[in-house]
């Protein structure tokens, strides 16, 4: 989602302790599965985090040192800096919605209860960002 | 390597199937304990100013939906009271 190992961790990391501090105040009802709980905050936090991002303008910087500690492969790591360049001018909901989709492999009903929207939403940005993926791949290649 | 005949389907499970090797760092679920030990450890800090924000923003919602009440009361009595005034004398106000 982040396009980066590093802050995935982060964002990963924060989402066990907001998690964690939910399940002792008792705010988790366990109308959910505890799967699904999880998405949803790493999904919410995931939005925040692209959405600050943009406002900053802020590219995501490889850390060569770090990326070569973090044990991944070359090649997971060009994917994902290709992955990340490719979807880096999605709005933060479309970009999210289309990685629960693609790469998670969540059905549009699943990504409606984790985003909390309509399955309609779900479908449209999932289109909008097919659309302008596709625009972006036309206009390097 | 991006292939200008590559779909946007194709492409995104090209990508998918090579980032799904992607690991966290060995110790990320050790740093993850820590994270969730110091957070218990320091409570979050309570944010007085921004409640009290909050409070003043809610009493000033209820405030103002007091004075409207209180207004529309008042205009109502004050029209009940013009009506009896002019019963009492006897005057009938006709509006046409």
């Amino acid at each position: 989602m982040l396009g980066n190992v590093s802050d995935a961790e982060d964002l990963v990391q924060e989402a066990f302790v907001r998690a964690h501090r939910s399940l002792l105040e008792g705010k988790f009802d366990g109308r959910s599965s505890v799967d699904t709980w999880l998405y949803r905050i790493v999904s919410n936090l995931a939005v925040d985090q692209l959405r600050q991002r943009k406002r900053r303008g802020a590219q995501v910087e490889a850390n060569d040192e770090m990326m070569a500690e973090d044990g991944n492969s070359a090649e997971s790591r060009i994917a994902l800096k290709e992955l990340d360049d490719w979807m880096s001018d999605l709005a933060p909901e479309q970009r999210v919605t289309l990685v629960l989709s693609a790469i998670e492999g969540f059905s549009n009903l699943e990504i409606a209860k984790l985003m909390a929207c309509t399955e309609g939403a779900v479908e449209q940005r999932l289109v909008r960002a097919r659309a302008a993926l596709r625009q972006k791949r036309n206009v390097f290649s | 390597m991006t292939n200008v005949n590559e779909s946007v389907e194709q492409r995104l499970t090209r990508l998918t199937e090579q980032t799904a090797g992607l690991v966290a760092r060995s110790d990320f679920a050790d740093r993850v304990m820590v994270s969730i030990a110091e957070r218990r450890v320091a409570p979050l800090t309570v944010d007085w100013a921004a409640q009290v924000m909050a409070l003043a923003r809610v009493g000033v919602v209820v405030a103002t939906v007091a004075a409207a009440a209180v207004l529309s009361v008042a205009v109502n009595r004050s029209s009940s009271a013009d009506q009896e005034e002019a019963l009492a004398y006897g005057v009938v106000e006709a509006f046409e």
